[in-house]
C-alpha cells in the first residue's frame, strides 16, 4: 500500500519543494567549485588539464612540453618524460602522457638502469644526468638527447 | 580542424544507431528518447564494427569505416521513415529549463577544462592513439605497453579511436566534449520515458555536480551511464515487455563492453530481474548479448595472454580491509556536500512510492555491494578507493536518482487506462499526469 502522502497533492508539492531546493543547492555548489578551481573563466584553455585543480598539475606541462618537443624528435626515437625532482620514483603519468601526445615516437618508462631512452623531456627542472646533453630549453622545461 | 572532425564523429553516433529505429516500439517514442537510444546503439555498433574489422585483419581507416557506417545509418533512417512517426515530446516546462541550465553548466566545465578525466591523458587516450597507429585493436600494442590496463573492456577506447580515425590526429577536446553529449542522451532517455521534468531536473542537477568531483569527461563513465540509464529506465518506466527486453539487452551489452564495472552491473540487473521482477525468462534472455560480448572480449584477452585486471577476482579477500573500505567509501560518497547526491534521492524514495522504485533500488544496493567486494581484495585499498571510486559510485547514484523519479507521488497509467488517484496499478512508474504520448506501453 502506498503511503498517504505518496499520492496526495501535498506529497507532490513537498516533492517539488525538495527538488527545487536541491537544484538550487547543487547550482550554488557547482558555481562555488568553478570559482575554487580558479580563472580565467571565459577562455578556452591551452590543454584539457588546465583547470582540473587550483594548482597547475605537472602533467599539464607534460602535455605542453610534448607538443613543443615533437617537431624536434626523430620518428621512432625512444623518449621518456619525467620531473627530475621526483627521482628516483618518477611519476608514471608523465611518460604515459607522452605516449598519447607523441604518436610517432616510442615512449618508454623512466628507467635508467638498462638501455637508455634516446631523448628525455624534463618538466620544470634540469635533468642532471651525464649521459645526456641539453638540446633545447622551453618555458616549461628542457629537452635532452643521449650523448 | 581535427577537433571539429573528432566531435563530428561523436555527433554521427545517433545517426549510426538509428538502426534501432527499425524496432516499432522505438519508433513510437518521442524524438528525444529515440536519439538517446540511437546514441547508445550507435556507440555499441561502432565499437563492435571496429572490433570485427580487427578480427578480420582489416585496418581501420576513413575509407573503410565511413562507407560501412554510412550504409548502416542510411539503412536505419530509410527503414524508420517508412512507418508512422513517433510520439511528440512532452510540452517543455519550467523544470526543463533547469535541466538545460545544468547541462550548460556541465558544458561550461568541460570547455574550461574543469572536469577532464586524468586517465584520458594517461590510459584511454594513449591506448586509442596507439591502436589507431597500429590500424586496429592490436595485442602487440598492449604487450609493448602493459601499463595501459590491457584487459579493460574496449568500447570507450574504440570510440576514442573512431574519433581519432575520422580526425586523423587525436582530438583531445572532442574526447572530453563527448561527455556532455552522452549526458544529454542520458537525460533525454530518463525524461522521455518517465515523463517527469521535475525528476529529470533532480537527475541533471545531481549528476552535473557529481561530475565536477568525479572528473568523468574523457573516461568511460559517460557512455557507461547512458547504457545503464537505458537499462534501469526501461525496466522502471516501460510497460511493453518486448521494449524492455530489447533495450535492456542493448544497454547490458554496451555496459559490459565499456567498463569492468559493467559486468557487475549486468549481474546486478540479472539478479534484480530474477528476484525483484520475478521474470527468469527475461533475466536470461536479456543477459545473452552481454554474455556473448563479454565472452568474445575475454577470448581475445586469454588468447593473447593479456589477463590483468580480471585476474583480481582470484585474489584473496581481506576482511581486515572492510572497515577502511567502508570508511573511505563513505568519505568519497560525501561529495563534499554532506552526502546530498545520495540522501536526496533516498529521501524522495522513502517518502514516495517505494514499490515503484524497487528495481533501481535493488540495482543501487547490488552495485554498491559489488564495489565494496572489489575493494576488499586489496589489503590497503584507501588510495585506490579515493582515486577511482568517485566515478565508480556514480552508478548507484544514477540508479537511486531514477528510483526517486519512479517513486514520485502520483497515480500512474497502466496499459489499459487511467487509474484513479490513490490507487495502485501494475503498470510502469510513468505518471498519469505526464504526457502519455511518451510512454511506450501506451502508444
Amino acid at each position: 500500500m502506498p503511503k498517504p502522502w505518496a499520492t496526495s497533492a501535498a506529497g507532490r508539492a513537498g516533492r517539488r519543494v525538495v527538488i527545487v531546493a536541491a537544484a538550487l543547492v547543487f547550482a550554488a555548489a557547482i558555481v562555488h567549485r568553478f570559482h575554487w578551481l580558479g580563472g580565467p573563466y571565459f577562455e578556452i584553455p591551452e590543454t584539457i588539464q588546465d583547470h582540473v585543480w587550483p594548482v597547475r598539475f605537472p602533467s599539464r606541462d607534460a602535455i605542453v612540453l610534448s607538443r613543443r618537443a615533437e617537431p624536434l624528435l626523430p620518428r621512432d626515437a625512444t623518449v621518456t618524460i619525467l620531473a627530475p625532482e621526483e627521482a628516483p620514483d618518477y611519476d608514471q603519468t608523465h611518460w604515459l602522457t607522452g605516449l598519447g601526445m607523441l604518436p610517432r615516437q616510442h615512449l618508454v618508462p623512466q628507467k635508467f638502469d638498462g638501455p637508455l631512452p634516446q631523448y628525455v623531456i624534463a618538466i620544470h627542472q634540469e635533468f642532471p644526468n651525464p649521459a645526456y646533453e641539453k638540446i633545447h630549453t622551453f618555458p616549461e622545461g628542457f629537452l635532452y638527447r643521449k650523448r | 580542424m581535427n577537433e571539429v572532425l573528432g566531435l563530428l564523429a561523436y555527433l554521427t553516433l545517433p545517426l549510426i544507431g538509428a538502426i534501432a529505429w527499425r524496432l516499432d516500439f522505438v519508433r513510437a517514442m518521442p524524438l528525444s528518447a529515440r536519439l538517446g537510444v540511437a546514441m547508445a546503439t550507435g556507440s555499441l555498433v561502432v565499437a563492435l564494427l571496429m572490433s570485427i574489422l580487427s578480427i578480420l585483419g582489416i585496418e581501420w581507416s576513413r575509407t573503410v569505416l565511413i562507407p560501412i557506417l554510412l550504409a548502416i545509418a542510411v539503412a536505419g533512417i530509410v527503414m524508420s521513415r517508412r512507418s508512422a512517426s513517433g510520439a511528440r515530446d512532452a510540452k517543455p516546462t519550467f523544470a526543463l529549463a533547469g535541466v538545460a541550465l545544468f547541462w550548460m553548466l556541465t558544458l561550461y566545465g568541460t570547455l574550461t577544462a574543469r572536469v577532464s578525466c586524468g586517465d584520458l591523458q594517461f590510459t584511454w587516450g594513449p591506448k586509442a592513439v596507439r591502436w589507431v597507429r597500429a590500424g586496429g585493436l592490436s595485442p602487440q600494442v598492449l604487450h609493448t605497453w602493459p601499463q595501459l590496463t590491457v584487459d579493460y573492456p574496449p568500447l570507450q577506447t574504440l570510440l576514442l579511436a573512431f574519433s581519432n580515425t575520422i580526425a586523423h590526429q587525436f582530438p583531445w577536446w572532442a574526447a572530453i566534449l563527448a561527455a556532455p553529449l552522452f549526458f544529454l542522451a542520458t537525460l533525454a532517455v530518463i525524461r522521455a520515458w518517465s515523463g517527469d521534468d521535475l525528476g529529470t531536473l533532480l537527475v541533471a542537477a545531481t549528476l552535473s555536480y557529481a561530475f565536477l568531483l568525479a572528473y568523468p569527461n574523457g573516461c568511460a563513465e559517460p557512455p557507461l551511464l547512458l547504457f545503464e540509464a537505458v537499462v534501469i529506465a526501461a525496466l522502471t518506466f516501460l510497460d511493453d515487455p518486448r521494449a524492455q527486453n530489447w533495450l535492456v539487452s542493448i544497454g547490458l551489452a554496451g555496459a559490459v563492453f565499456t567498463k569492468l564495472e559493467g559486468a557487475t552491473f549486468a549481474i546486478a540487473v540479472f539478479l534484480t530481474i530474477l528476484f525483484v521482477q520475478r521474470q527468469p525468462k527475461r533475466a536470461f534472455l536479456t543477459i545473452i548479448p552481454a554474455a556473448l560480448v563479454f565472452g568474445a572480449w575475454m577470448t581475445f584477452v586469454f588468447t593473447n595472454g593479456l589477463l590483468y585486471m580480471y585476474s583480481g577476482a582470484k585474489l584473496p579477500i581481506y576482511w581486515s580491509a572492510l572497515p577502511v573500505t567502508l570508511k573511505t567509501l563513505l568519505k568519497v560518497a560525501k561529495f563534499e556536500l554532506w552526502w546530498l547526491p545520495y540522501l536526496i534521492p533516498i529521501a524522495l524514495i522513502a517518502i514516495g512510492n517505494v514499490r515503484r522504485a524497487l528495481v533501481p533500488v535493488s540495482i543501487a544496493l547490488l552495485t554498491s555491494g559489488a564495489t565494496v567486494y572489489f575493494y576488499i581484495h586489496y589489503p590497503d585499498p584507501a588510495w585506490w578507493i579515493e582515486s577511482s571510486s568517485p566515478r565508480v559510485i556514480l552508478t548507484p547514484m544514477l540508479a537511486l536518482l531514477i528510483g526517486a523519479v519512479a517513486a514520485r507521488p502520483c497515480a500512474r497509467v497502466p496499459a489499459h487506462g487511467v487509474v484513479p488517484e490513490g490507487k495502485e496499478t501494475e503498470g510502469s512508474g510513468r505518471p498519469a499526469d505526464g504526457d502519455s504520448r511518451g510512454a511506450v506501453g501506451q502508444v
